[in-house]
């Protein structure tokens, strides 16, 4: 069940990033679970970096996840609980919000190629795939990074993404305009795209000899079907239908971020602004720590603060929607804090071996707040 | 890009950027001064979270930095 | 006052910095235990250093005794234990108050210095792909 679900595998946009160079493999088993028993998640991956001399390093993810659980949609509750009781509703108490239950397995595989040059700039392209039973995702990415000076104290940096969606709406109502088409294979009755590009420019420069910070811009471009077909809004109080979010997103942004090593510990900072067309910004506020209890064990713990204003084309009042096309009524639009709180462990057993585990508890001002743990092992040869 | 231009004038004339030298990067090429979390997978699976469950997506991780060793 | 500050800055970062014909200082030389008539290449490496560990092995294929490697670890417990897990053949010296790498001052590590009579011929800074090949063309070349 694609976009809203929390889904692991659907590829975040940026992709490409500079590659650790390293030979190793990771087995990670990860676990999220929402408040409620909304939605669970399991998640193992596996992720081997491989490097080829001094100047190329590949590396490979796979990961596969099956989720369960329920997610809350205004719905016609005297028709059962599906997301497709759509329609007009002779008696308005019968609508409500309501849990709609799904079970979905996903995968996900990415490949990334890192080239050094002789001047040791790094170029890597990236390419990820992300499938399940209604969603298919490709993602290209390309990052550049080219060293200023002759010290490599301070680097520029470009990563552009291109991504591309198809999203196979399953079932047919009344109230979906894309019932006509179908697809006799997946038994779909329609199919759907959008798309997304993506360009960032960075900016890296070494402080000192314990410290350094990033700037960063980005633009981004997204079109096509943008909505989640598994929500409804509802009209004029006793109305209820698909939601249908603008075919079109632009945004941009900044980021700014900051690390210090105080000997055992080290500390990094960041802000993130973002800003888009549909009347959306947000702030996010970071801070996270590493305290090195010896050469083996390392203490992580972080916080992170988000903000965000509510969309243009939002409201949670469902007789607040009369003769507007653009309406959603999807919580993800709605203006909300959120708070992540993290702790993070990480044991060097030997050259070769080593340990990590993480738990984080996220909690947002709407009614939603999750846990989620996550265990590795990582193997250097 | 005039952020950028910005921080890089205000890195070069307030003068408290250092040309740290090549044999003094033993700090910058430690595992906990790199971008992201201790391990990548770790920083996907957060982002992703945040991605399903928030409005607004863009913005990455930045390449440098590190001990320009590569 | 503006001349003289950029100046010192200019100097402050080449003057002290060999480059190709310069000399290596005498006491540098004796430290090193470089001999006249040889040619010798010198290897700065750290055990931080990920290209290092990537080069050292097949550096450690070469003929042993014209390679001096310099391990400017800070801490010389680390590098030693490094150099121990490599299993280096080479002669290794331990600069671990830094004050051989700073008479050098290379742009990059790892970094390569040829040296013949006391005397830099040619010098590499940074990971280099296939390094054995380029150290013995670039020896043939000096000879």
């Amino acid at each position: 069940m694609q976009l809203n679900k929390l889904s692991i595998v659907a590829s975040t946009i940026l992709l490409a990033h500079q590659a650790y160079a390293e030979d190793f493999v990771r087995v990670q088993y990860l676990q999220y679970n929402e408040n409620d028993n909304r939605v669970d998640v399991i998640a193992p991956s596996l992720e081997v970096n491989k490097d080829f001399g001094t100047d190329y390093t590949l590396n490979v993810k796979l990961v596969g996840d099956t989720v369960s659980g329920a997610s809350p949609t205004y719905i016609d509750t005297s028709s059962g609980a599906s997301a497709y009781n759509r329609g007009v509703v002779s008696n308005p108490e019968n609508i409500n919000k309501q849990n709609i239950d799904f079970e979905e397995d996903r995968a996900f595989a990415s490949v990334g190629l890192t080239t050094r040059f002789e001047n040791r700039d790094e170029l890597t392209l990236s390419y990820s795939k992300s499938y399940e039973s209604d969603y298919d995702s490709n993602t290209f990415s390309l990052n550049y990074l080219m060293w200023v000076d002759e010290s490599k104290n301070r680097s520029f940096d470009i990563t552009t993404t291109y991504q591309d969606n198809t999203i196979l709406i399953k079932e047919c109502d009344p109230f979906n305009y894309a019932c006509s088409k179908s697809d006799a294979i997946s038994g779909a009755s329609s199919e759907q795209d959008s798309s997304l590009g993506h360009v960032q420019l960075g900016l890296t420069q070494i402080i000192d000899e314990s410290s350094l910070a990033k700037v960063s811009i980005f633009y981004a471009t997204e079109e096509g079907y943008l909505s989640n077909q598994y929500y409804n809004i509802v009209r004029n109080g006793n109305i209820v239908e698909a939601e249908q979010k603008p075919d079109e997103r632009s945004s941009y942004g900044f980021g700014l971020k900051y690390f210090k090593n105080f000997g055992d510990l080290t500390t990094k900072l960041g802000y993130g602004y973002y800003s888009d067309d549909w009347e959306m910004d947000a702030h996010t506020l970071t801070i996270d720590n590493y305290y090195e209890v010896n050469t083996a064990l390392t203490l992580g713990f972080g916080l992170r603060y988000y903000t965000q204003s509510e969309a243009e084309f939002y409201s949670n009042n469902p007789n607040f929607f009369t003769t507007q096309t653009i309406a959603s009524m999807d919580d993800k639009m709605s203006d909300f804090d959120a708070m992540t709180y993290k702790l993070s462990f990480a044991y060097i057993q030997n050259e070769k071996l080593s340990y990590d585990l993480g738990i984080n508890y996220y909690d947002q001002s709407t009614d939603l707040s999750a846990t989620y743990f996550s265990a590795g092992v990582k193997y250097k040869f | 890009m005039k952020y950028i231009i910005a921080t890089v004038m205000l890195f070069t004339l307030s003068g408290c950027v250092k040309d740290v030298s090549p044999w003094q990067k033993d700090i910058h090429a430690k595992a906990v001064m790199q971008e992201g979390d201790m391990n990548g997978l770790n920083q996907r699976f957060e982002e992703h979270i945040y991605f399903s469950k928030e409005g607004t997506k863009g913005g990455g991780s930045v390449s440098g930095g590190g001990c320009g060793c590569n | 006052m503006l001349k003289k500050f950029l100046l010192t800055l200019l100097l402050s970062s080449y003057i002290f910095a060999y480059n190709v014909g310069d000399s290596v200082d005498s006491t540098l030389v004796k430290k090193l235990s470089l001999e006249n008539n040889k040619v010798y290449v010198l290897n700065f490496f750290a055990s931080w250093c990920r290209s290092c560990k990537q080069e050292l092995p097949i550096i450690n294929t070469l003929n042993k005794n014209n390679i001096v490697g310099i391990n400017i670890d800070k801490d010389s417990s680390k590098g030693k234990q490094f150099v121990k897990s490599l299993n280096l053949k080479f002669r290794v010296v331990y600069d671990s108050d830094n004050s051989i790498v700073k008479q050098f001052s290379p742009v990059g590590v790892p970094a390569l210095y040829f040296i013949k009579n006391g005397k830099i011929i040619a010098q590499k800074f940074g990971a280099v792909h296939q390094v054995d090949e380029y150290i013995m063309t670039t020896l043939k070349e000096i000879k």
